[in-house]
């Protein structure tokens, strides 16, 4: 027999204790290599391609600080670090939130972008901009957490309301969550316009308010918010142990020694840091947060923190190719990085309703 | 066998009592009914009345009547005729096919929830439009109003397919879900493609994806007129034969009726009107899912789709009323979309009808 | 088919609806049926009640009669007319059907939802048909709902809202009602009184003193209290058919549910009662006897 045949039976009969090896390469070394491979792709693809060679002479120039070389390439690969970085930072920002939102509220179809957040954001950003307050990005991410924290509690508050009244108290069903995400997106999308159209101001600072983009990314905005995705990042990952008792329902995670309340908590502050960063970066960029996670659970985590530190460095991947995708698929015309990822992400998400549990 | 139990005899009539009781309770709903229907079609007459004649630019009654008539009065002329007439036309109509497209949703899909705007097909239809903006917009003259109309209608298909498709029957959850994930995907295209388009104009862009009715002309109104004429029978003629699939597909097929073939008809009829609604004025949020429960309400609970076409109908000229000229006056001349206005005040009420459909599911659940 | 069609026992009642090499199943026809192939005759103008195990093919079954569900293969009459002969407007004022779990919509009236049932007499645009009131009014009055007409559906209890339910089926006013588990969800008390309306149907039509009606039951002993005609399946096949004293028998129980069962008569009315033995109930007897 040949040694294939006899290695995949074994697999599948251990499925729930894969090695720490196989762990490490899937969710650790090969997005990592991947990642990097991103990156390059990322600065040498787009309206001016730009050969490989060029591109990593530029970056070592940059990464050494010794200025942009000479040439009308090293000027685009150039032009192209800020979107790059920042794409890297929003994938793994928001893939992480969806991967903590959907173990939090017990629900599949966890996304910032669905369940509301995002909106929220938006909306919080364009008002705090109309009354003045949008002075600095630092300001803007406050202000965008601040929204994603009250489109959280607003969601989860009708959805668990909606589940008491219907009979069925405790976690609100998917199809709530969705729902009641569904009316905070259109309520504060509804909103944000109006400011728009009545305030020159909030139209003239506030950009990505329809769709998320990282086409007019920032370095210098980049730089001042990475450190609060690699906090929300390792707030997840510390409440993450919490997730697989959670995933048994409250009661047994009581029973099993675990705090859901605790966990719960950990993993908002997480989403609401990452999604208000992300959301002040690059605009509502939706669907990231529903692809990664679900793709990587096909892969099987030992554990939840495998899962969430897996998310961070495959969803930056997502979004760093997807951008690559929306720059060249129509060259020079450009589809924003929000189109993008829904265009991927709504045949995962309508692949997963047909999962039981998640329609029913 | 058990012989102790007494046989009722051959059927006799009902009593007089009953049979009286049962024709009283009958009249008064439909008096209701009738009484719904009248009041609301007079409310719609006073709205569309005050927008043509209220407003920044005020005209008097006797004024529009002689400018209806022919008569060319120099200003007021224009304005009534290119602006304020067809903005209150083209309010009741779209208004009047959102109601009616959310009716029949309501009636097939038996979710509150489920109306055409949520489930995609009018931000289908909206993609479907700014797709062809985008194709057409280096060749001169653009796209034509009949274009437009058949690219609303290809993209409101294309998405009521896809959720179709996706879920693989009509109604149930999953349904809806496949519907806000298509709907996420229509406003995706819109927004980005819109920004594209108009690197240069971002706030008409940001006007048109709000839905609004400043861009209305008679050609378009012209267009919508005859799909509705087509689409608001048929529409009104399925709604009335889906009746019994009020209590539920096995008891619909066991009284007669096909809810599925039915249901199908009726759902294609409603994106239609969704989407010959948006080609004209754009995607009006909340005005399909809102029209539907207000309508039964105002009608005592009987689901009627000439209530709920009247009631989408006031929706929206109401709505424009306030955006167009309320604000205005407020504000100091600015504008706001109708579709923000209809949007802000319906986010809120889908979560109202979001708690409320959890309570009705307890009151539904067998005790 | 009708070369299954076993001889016809003297003087036995005609058939309501005669079954003849039917057959039901759920997806591909090369998939193995759930139901049949059978042949069943269900007695006009009486109760018969349909029992079995969970997942025998009772719901199933009852699918294929409202031909919700196609039949695939054989034939069926209904008081001697072939089925498949009918339009589904003229086959709903011939079977009336209250599944398992009806919808009760929101915001309607008792009244509202019983005038549902009147659907099949009227015209493909649901105008009123004459005799509407009448229909509605005698439904009303025999399910005791004339007081709560015009209560909207969900405010009631779970019996009252059962028994409009039924006013719906009988407002119908079709010579066969089929009926899938009336009884669940109800306080004893009401699935008597419930049964007990059943059985005083009468047919609407004038054709014979009473309606034929088919229920799913799973409560054996009011099934045989309630039924004149009695049937249980096993495997979607016919394991026993006969009055409720030939089909509650231990031997069929035994098929039929896997239970140890003894069977008294009711000391007042006569009928079967169904009294089940657990494993070690005989033992323990004999042990203290």
């Amino acid at each position: 027999m040949p040694p294939t045949a006899l290695a995949a039976p074994a697999a599948r009969r251990a499925p729930a204790r894969p090695s720490a090896a196989r762990e490490g390469v899937l969710f650790g070394l090969l997005p990592l290599a991947l990642l990097a491979a991103a990156t390059v792709a990322g600065l040498a693809l787009g309206a001016r391609p730009v050969p490989p060679a060029v591109v990593l002479d530029t970056l070592g120039a940059l990464l050494t600080g010794r200025g942009v070389p000479e040439g009308i390439d090293a000027a685009a690969v150039a032009a192209r670090v800020p979107r790059t970085v920042t794409a890297t930072l929003v994938g793994a920002a928001l893939a992480v939130a969806g991967a903590a939102l959907q173990g939090a509220t017990r629900n599949p179809l966890g996304d910032p972008g669905l369940l509301g957040l995002s909106a929220g954001a938006s909306l919080a950003t364009a008002a705090g901009i109309a009354v003045g307050l949008g002075g600095s990005t630092a300001a803007i991410a406050g202000l965008a957490a601040l929204g994603t924290l009250a489109a959280a509690v607003a969601v989860y508050a009708v959805a668990a309301a909606a589940a008491r009244a219907g009979g069925a108290p405790g976690a609100p069903s998917p199809v709530a969550l969705v729902l009641a995400g569904a009316a905070v997106t259109a309520g504060a999308t509804a909103a944000t316009t109006a400011l728009l159209v009545l305030s020159p101001t909030v139209q003239d600072r506030f950009r990505f308010w329809a769709i998320g983009t990282v086409a007019r990314a920032d370095l210098g905005d980049a730089v001042l918010l990475a450190p609060v995705v690699g906090v929300g990042i390792l707030l997840a990952a510390a409440a993450a142990p919490g997730l697989d008792a959670l995933a048994l329902g409250d009661d047994l995670a009581h029973g099993l020694g675990r705090r859901p309340g605790r966990t719960r908590a950990a993993l908002l502050a997480a989403v609401v840091l990452l999604t208000g960063a992300a959301v002040a970066l690059a605009g509502p960029v939706g669907f990231v947060g529903l692809l990664a996670p679900h793709a990587l659970r096909r892969l099987r985590p030992a554990t939840a923190r495998a899962l969430v530190l897996g998310c961070a460095l495959w969803g930056a991947v997502l979004v760093v190719l997807a951008d690559v995708l929306g720059r060249i698929v129509l060259a020079p015309a450009e589809i924003h990085l929000g189109v993008t990822t829904v265009v991927l992400g709504v045949p995962v998400l309508l692949a997963l309703l047909r999962r039981p549990g998640v329609g029913a | 066998m058990s012989p102790a139990l007494p046989l009722t005899a051959a059927p006799t009539g009902p009593s007089a009592d009953a049979r009286d009781a049962v024709a009283r309770l009958r009249r008064a709903g439909r008096r209701r009914l009738t009484l719904a229907t009248a009041g609301l079609a007079a409310l719609l007459v006073g709205l569309v009345l005050l927008r043509v004649t209220w407003g920044t630019y005020q005209v008097t009654v006797p004024d529009l009547v002689r400018i209806l008539g022919g008569e060319v009065i120099p200003g007021a002329s224009f304005i009534v005729l290119e602006s304020k007439l067809p903005r209150a036309v083209a309010a009741m109509l779209s208004g009047a096919a959102l109601g009616a497209a959310g009716a029949l949703y309501r009636r097939t899909l038996r979710n509150p929830l489920a109306s055409p705007d949520i489930l995609g097909v009018t931000s289908g239809a909206a993609a479907g439009v700014v797709l062809l903006l985008a194709v057409t917009a280096g060749q001169a003259g653009g796209s034509t109003d009949l274009a437009r109309a058949g690219a609303a209608l290809a993209g409101g298909a294309a998405a009521a397919a896809a959720v179709f498709l996706a879920a693989r029957s009509i109604g149930g959850e999953r349904f809806v879900v496949a519907g806000i994930a298509v709907s996420a995907a229509g406003q995706a295209v819109v927004a980005g493609t819109m920004l594209s388009l108009a690197q240069h104009d971002l706030q008409s862009a940001t006007v048109w994806i709000a839905g609004s009715l400043n861009g209305v002309t008679w050609g378009r109104i012209g267009l919508m007129a005859a799909a509705l004429a087509v689409l608001l029978p048929l529409g009104a003629a399925l709604h009335a034969a889906l009746a019994p699939a009020d209590v539920g597909p096995d008891l619909a097929h066991a009284l007669g009726a096909r809810p599925g073939p039915t249901g199908a008809a009726a759902l294609a009829v409603g994106a239609a009107l969704a989407a010959a609604a948006t080609a004209a004025v754009g995607p009006l949020a909340f005005v399909a899912l809102l029209a539907t429960p207000l309508a039964r309400g105002i009608a005592g609970g009987r689901p009627s789709l000439p209530v709920a076409a009247l009631t989408g109908a006031v929706l929206v000229v109401l709505a424009d009323v306030v955006a167009a000229e309320a604000v205005g006056l407020l504000a100091g001349g600015a504008a706001l979309p109708t579709g923000v206005l209809t949007g802000a005040a319906g986010a809120p009420l889908m979560l109202w009808l979001l708690l409320r459909q959890g309570a009705v599911r307890a009151g539904a659940r067998p005790a | 088919m009708t070369t299954t069609t076993p001889a016809p026992t003297p003087g036995a009642d005609p058939a309501g609806l005669r079954l003849r090499g039917v057959e039901l199943g759920y997806g591909p026809a090369s998939a193995p049926p759930v139901v049949g192939p059978m042949d069943l005759d269900l007695p006009a103008g009486r109760v018969t009640a349909v029992i079995g195990a969970n997942a025998c093919g009772k719901s199933t079954l009852l699918r294929g009669l409202t031909r919700q569900l196609p039949l695939r293969a054989g034939s069926i009459d209904v008081l001697d007319r072939d089925a498949a002969a009918l339009s589904a407007r003229a086959y709903a004022r011939t079977v009336a059907l209250l599944p398992q779990h009806p919808v009760a919509p929101e915001g309607m009236t008792v009244a509202q939802l019983v005038e549902r049932g009147r659907n099949p007499h009227r015209g493909l645009l649901g105008g009123r048909a004459p005799g509407d009131d009448d229909a509605v009014a005698s439904a009303l009055e025999r399910a005791d709902l004339l007081g709560l007409a015009d209560r909207d559906v969900s405010t009631l209890s779970g019996g009252q809202r059962q028994r409009a339910w039924l006013a719906l089926v009988l407002a119908q006013a079709t010579p066969v009602v089929l009926l899938d588990e009336p009884t669940s969800y109800l306080d004893l008390n009401h699935q008597v009184e419930l049964l007990d309306l059943v059985r005083g149907l009468p047919d609407p039509t004038g054709r014979a003193p009473r309606a034929t009606v088919v229920a799913v039951l799973h409560e054996l002993s009011l099934a045989a209290r309630v039924a004149d005609h009695m049937v249980a399946l096993a495997g979607g096949r016919v394991a026993a058919a006969g009055t409720p004293a030939e089909v509650l028998v231990p031997e069929v129980l035994a098929t039929v549910f896997g239970l140890d069962a003894d069977v008294v008569p009711d000391p007042l009315l006569g009928h079967p009662v169904v009294l089940p033995r657990g494993a070690g109930d005989r033992g323990a007897r004999e042990g203290a006897a």
